[in-house]
């Protein structure tokens, strides 16, 4: 078990920057995600964290220490990857045991810690056949007990859900969350889907192009975004982000959007706007969750009229898409009050909303 | 899909033509090295099999005499057939170990990446237009006539073909596998000797055999670089001929289906994999 320290590590593949001045402080024992969308730079940060790629500037510290100079060979780390790299022409018992043998573990000891190994994982009965006659499943069970045994110091997985099914996903989420508190390891987590990463990790690093975006815990992503590309890409359904430009109108702050709507901004999210002087155009965000229909709540609430277009069922609740001008709002019915075509006052209160720069993308005032 | 009796009918029909085309002249090649002298022609009018069955064929180029026949030989097939063996085998290995190893870097480690153009240059002319240059090179380091000479041209000029086909496996192989291998505590050699290597065991197989077969059947680069002590199979087969008799046919006929045994052996022997190679992309991952 260690703790890793990234600090302002940056690769470059020719003229190609594919992550740039990265920090991320990892503690022992802790399970941290890297989410980004394809591409982001999230495989690259993991592939330099086991060694499979150099770093062109900045240090990874395990423990204090730096192993750049450590072959990847003696690092001892535990890499799932997401095709499960299985060796194929060897047996199950044989694909457990590798690791090992290469170490020159004892005999009996092998004998004993792979077998319980495929016990922990449930693939006993399938020990003595080809790795290359199990299903996929099984294949992902073998590529974590794999990487597992050897006792690694660090655990490394690289979007280890992608390929499966989505009954056998839900439980392998569950399953890894298991096995990370029995292991009690560090791990680190690379996925694009931000429900793997809400549920499983303690920390989620949020990576766009090559740059860190947000590294906190998932709750504190969710509801204190510090970006415009955070607030868009974590939560499901996705926030609403209007952008216009900022205008000061018969002593009203409004976002006047392109096609005609207006926001009149009002409360905390109007002084987080004007936070900034130089900033004329702007993006505003709240999620569907947050507006509200029916009686106004509170003073300062911020009030829009418009049209019911779409009623989209999902589960108990229904996902109003609803038109103001050319603009289009997401928000949610959970009274089932709504029918299409409807015209209807919405709500939406100032404490819930966000105030981005929408030329920087940065979080006004919060 | 429910196949119609007479599409079944016209499949078989189609099958077995394509099937007599490729076994008549090898059918033909057995019953005639079984065949006395006087059968060989239409003297007494051509049958398929042999009238009276002989051994007399292989007697006599195994013992360059053989009862019953005036004619002899001044050299029996013991001499050609260690040579065709040792220079094709000899010449196999050095095209498939060095076309393993050096694909391997091209696809693995992104060297030379130059290399795979100009191997397959090697390929775009024929043979024949080096082979004066070849022969007056092999002349002077001494390589004619010799079996490490003949094994090093076969050697070269088999190695693109080895060089480009174990290209296309190794291209197969997730570089997940050795990483997975890398980050188990696997040094570079160590994953290309116990991971890669077993993974494209079918390929490298199947190359070896392709490989093998070419050098076998080579008559030219035989034929211009040897000259008595290593002359191969296919270059002594043309010298079966007598001042009497003219064609040895049945002789030719007793040569060649000793010459088909070893790539018909090598093929049996990697058969199972031969399936696995010719079908490579369908390799789980």
């Amino acid at each position: 078990m260690s703790s890793i320290q990234i600090n302002n590590v940056t690769k470059r593949f020719g003229d190609f920057t594919a992550v740039e001045d990265m920090c991320l402080d990892i503690e022992e024992g802790e399970f941290v995600a890297l989410l980004g969308p394809s591409g982001c730079g999230k495989t690259t940060t993991m592939n330099m964290i086991a060694g499979l790629e150099d770093v062109t500037e900045g240090s990874i510290l395990f423990d204090g220490q730096d192993l750049s100079g450590t072959k990847i060979q003696d690092r001892n780390i535990g890499f799932v990857f997401q095709n499960y790299a299985i060796f194929t022409h060897l047996s199950v018992y044989k694909n457990l045991s590798y690791g090992l043998e290469v170490k020159k573990v004892d005999k009996a000891e092998i004998d004993r810690r792979v077998k319980a190994m495929a016990d922990r994982m449930s693939i006993s009965h399938r020990l003595d056949q080809p790795a290359s006659s199990l299903s996929v499943n099984e294949m992902q069970k073998l590529a974590i007990g794999r990487s597992a045994i050897v006792e690694p110091r660090i655990f490394l997985l690289d979007e280890p859900l992608s390929n499966l099914d989505a009954g056998f996903r839900a439980y392998m989420r569950a399953e890894l969350k298991v096995l990370q508190h029995e292991f009690g390891q560090t791990m680190i987590y690379v996925t694009h889907d931000q429900i793997e990463a809400m549920s499983l990790a303690d920390k989620i690093a949020i990576i766009d192009q090559g740059k860190l975006m947000q590294y906190g815990s998932p709750l504190e992503i969710y509801n204190n975004p510090a970006n415009r590309f955070v607030a868009n890409f974590v939560g499901s359904p996705r926030m609403n982000l209007i952008d216009g430009e900022l205008r000061e109108e018969r002593g009203t702050l409004r976002l006047m959007v392109h096609g005609g709507a207006e926001i009149p901004l009002s409360g905390q999210v109007r002084s987080e706007f004007s936070s900034d002087t130089k900033v004329h155009s702007g993006s505003f965000g709240i999620r569907p969750q947050d507006i509200y229909f029916g009686a106004r709540r509170a003073e300062d609430d911020i009030e829009m009229h418009g049209t019911v277009e779409v009623l989209e069922r999902v589960g108990p609740k229904r996902l109003v898409y609803l038109q103001v001008l050319e603009t289009m709002f997401l928000a949610i019915d959970d009274q089932d009050q709504l029918n299409v075509g409807d015209e209807v006052p919405f709500y939406m209160p100032p404490a819930k909303s966000l105030a981005f720069d929408l030329a920087s993308g940065r979080r006004l005032g919060g | 899909m429910k196949v119609s009796p007479g599409a079944l009918a016209l499949k078989y029909v189609f099958v077995l033509l394509a099937a007599a085309v490729v076994l008549y002249p090898l059918l033909w090649m057995v019953t005639m090295a079984f065949k006395p002298y006087p059968e060989w022609t239409t003297v007494s009018g051509l049958t398929w099999f042999p009238k009276n069955p002989t051994l007399q064929n292989f007697e006599f180029i195994f013992y360059g005499e053989a009862e019953g026949l005036v004619v002899s030989l001044d050299r029996t097939i013991v001499g050609p057939l260690i040579s065709s063996l040792v220079t094709s085998i000899c010449g196999t290995l050095l095209a498939v170990v060095s076309g393993t190893l050096a694909s391997y870097a091209v696809v693995r480690f992104g060297l030379a990446q130059s290399l795979p153009l100009s191997v397959l240059q090697l390929r775009l002319f024929p043979p024949l237009a080096v082979m004066i240059p070849v022969m007056v090179m092999w002349a002077f380091i001494g390589a004619v006539d010799t079996w490490w000479g003949l094994s090093l041209i076969y050697g070269i000029v088999t190695l693109p073909f080895a060089f480009w086909l174990m290209k296309t496996f190794f291209e197969e192989v997730p570089v997940e596998i050795e990483d997975a291998a890398r980050v188990s505590g696997c040094s570079y050699w160590r994953v290309f000797y116990r991971i890669t290597l077993p993974i494209v065991k079918p390929g490298l197989a199947t190359c070896a055999l392709f490989v093998f077969i070419l050098n076998w059947s080579d008559y030219l680069l035989a034929l211009l670089l040897t000259q008595k002590d290593w002359v191969t199979l296919p270059v002594y087969m043309a010298t079966l001929t007598s001042a009497m008799g003219g064609q040895m046919y049945g002789m030719k006929a007793a040569l060649g289906v000793i010459a088909a045994i070893p790539p018909v052996v090598f093929g049996l022997m990697i058969q199972k994999h031969l399936v696995r190679g010719l079908t490579f992309g369908a390799l789980k991952q």
